[in-house]
């Protein structure tokens, strides 16, 4: 066998492995916009192609409350990530101070405790302070992300000290280091971060499925889950709402991507 | 304002929205966790101190609770059918995008990817379709053997659609994570090997597997510890019930029904706690095994 021959049959095996990757999101798109299942040995034609499942959930069903609900959490959720867990990564990796090693060790041991152990407890915590069914309770929790701080964290230590140096002579304080020198530099772990607290909120399914628990605070996944326990013999709407909870973190993604790819992780000094 | 004095005011000035949020959301819950597992309480009898003291009755309770020992043995065969297929098939997508057979490596590497973006919710209802007696998979089957398996409503079977869910969600993740390890093994390594003859399975068997052995650990952990808190899928598959006759029944969701169906918060911590400990034994024991390797 020659090198060409073997090259093409590799590739393609590869296409076709990657093919059946996505074959079952090709399909939900499909009977999205196809008027009968695409299930039932029954192939979809490009002649019958409908936006009608989108209209009917959408008018019939408060599909629309439930994705702004979504997008207000996750938004918010993201962004108080970025400056909450950045400020905390910032703090343990670049000012040395008595006591910031402990908090470093809390953070890296909390992080080994599943947060489904406490489902329970932080569900009481969430009662007493009145945030069941309210936009606080499904945005401030999930404020801090152990995981994210621990990843700015490990990306700030490698920052050269003569970047802050530069910056103390120059007359900043600790805060404008902060937004001047570190924030610029940090940009790829932001993006990376963002990635990560958008999709993961945008897909949670048990936190709001037990904290917004009345259907105008439900989020989309909730939302679409309560619809097909009533609605599952209607696949065709189903795959709409699949579709409508799917697409947005896709674009979110290949966005986010295009952005880090453009901004090249530079320190500020010449080799 | 002296060096020492100005890092330790900012210090704790950048640290304070962190500190106010975790110990409002993560210690007070956790050190509820441990009161409220040696008491029982409900959400519908007011403040927690009307919870009752019962020491240790609800971990003895758990241990002979035939439906709490159930959703153990079910979390374990998830976790046990689970390791070896995201392990699998996550090396050899790394492996194969490695090669430098293979054009369009970025493309390739998205497509793997997609899915782990898409919310377990999504993933459930679309597979939940794609397994029905007259879905898609059944008419691929039915190619090589005309038979219409029931999946979703069979004791028996219901959890190889939850496996091959979560691996799907999965995969892609862990493939990235092979695929720096790989990325990180010197060319000169398959020169030589090359010069001394050898084929693709020496070349696994002498240079891959062994060079990636740290990466592995690290994969088999996360699968590991991801796998004991299983959850969304089985929940979603089942409406909530984790049926049928119990079959997807992680402990998960048994700690959630006897919370919030139950009303039991007492006895729910306690069954986390022994969750808990369990996934930290079994952490432990592998950084044990990896130390004798």
């Amino acid at each position: 066998m020659n090198d060409t021959l073997k090259k093409t049959i590799f590739n393609l095996i590869i296409l076709i492995i990657s093919i059946i990757a996505v074959v079952p999101f090709i399909w939900s798109l499909l009977a999205s916009i196809n008027p009968n299942m695409v299930m039932d040995r029954e192939f979809f034609s490009p002649f019958n192609f409908t936006f009608s499942n989108y209209k009917y959930i959408l008018m019939e069903f408060p599909y629309s409350r439930w994705f702004l609900n979504s997008v207000i959490v996750s938004v918010f959720v993201c962004l108080g990530n970025l400056i909450i867990n950045t400020m905390a990564g910032y703090s343990l990796a670049r000012l040395n101070f008595k006591g910031s090693k402990f908090i470093l060790w809390l953070t890296i041991s909390l992080m080994m405790i599943p947060s489904q152990v406490l489902l329970a407890p932080t569900y009481i915590v969430l009662t007493k302070l009145n945030w069941i069914a309210t936009y606080k309770g499904l945005i401030i929790p999930f404020l801090f992300n152990l995981f994210n701080i621990f990843l700015v964290y490990q990306f700030l230590l490698d920052i050269p000290k003569d970047l802050e140096e530069a910056g103390e002579i120059d007359g900043l304080n600790p805060i404008g280091i902060f937004l001047n020198i570190i924030i610029p530099l940090s940009v790829p772990i932001l993006i990376t971060q963002s990635i990560l607290s958008f999709t993961n909120n945008w897909n949670s399914y048990l936190w709001p499925s037990l904290i917004g628990n009345v259907e105008n605070y439900y989020t989309l996944p909730v939302g679409l889950n309560s619809f097909y326990g009533v609605y599952y013999q209607d696949g065709n709407s189903v795959q709409a709402g699949v579709m409508l909870l799917t697409l947005p973190v896709i674009i979110f993604y290949i966005i986010a991507q295009k952005f880090l790819k453009s901004n090249d992780i530079t320190t500020g000094i010449k080799a | 304002m002296n060096k020492t004095k100005e890092n330790k005011f900012y210090g704790w000035f950048f640290l304070s929205p962190y500190l106010i949020l975790v110990v409002l959301f993560f210690i007070v819950p956790l050190l509820f966790a441990i009161y409220f597992s040696f008491t029982r309480y409900s959400l519908i009898w007011g403040g927690i101190e009307n919870a009752k003291f019962v020491g240790l009755n609800n971990f003895k309770n758990l241990l002979t609770d035939k439906t709490f020992l159930l959703s153990l043995k079910n979390t374990f065969v998830f976790v046990i059918l689970s390791l070896p297929i995201q392990l699998i098939v996550s090396f050899f997508l790394a492996y194969f995008l490695n090669s430098h057979l293979l054009k369009n490596k970025g493309y390739y590497k998205t497509m793997f990817y997609i899915p782990t973006l898409i919310s377990t919710v999504a993933i459930t209802l679309i597979f939940s379709y794609l397994f029905q007696s007259n879905g898609l998979i059944n008419i691929v089957l039915s190619i090589f053997h005309p038979i219409e398996v029931n999946w979703m409503d069979s004791v028996s079977l219901i959890k190889y659609p939850v496996v091959t869910m979560y691996a799907w969600i999965k995969v892609g993740v862990y493939m990235l994570i092979y695929l720096s390890g790989l990325m990180g093994i010197p060319t000169s390594y398959y020169e030589t090997l090359k010069l001394e003859g050898g084929n693709f399975i020496h070349e696994l068997r002498f240079i891959v597997i062994p060079s990636l052995r740290n990466v592995t650990y690290f994969i088999t952990t996360m699968i590991l510890i991801d796998s004991f808190k299983l959850f969304d899928i089985p929940f979603i598959v089942s409406k909530g019930t984790g049926g049928p006759l119990n079959a997807t029944l992680t402990t998960v969701i048994y700690i959630y029904k006897s919370a919030f169906s139950s009303g039991r918060m007492g006895y729910a911590t306690a069954a986390s706690l022994i969750l808990f400990l369990i996934i930290f034994v079994i952490a432990k024991l592998q950084s044990t095994v990896k130390e004798r390797l």
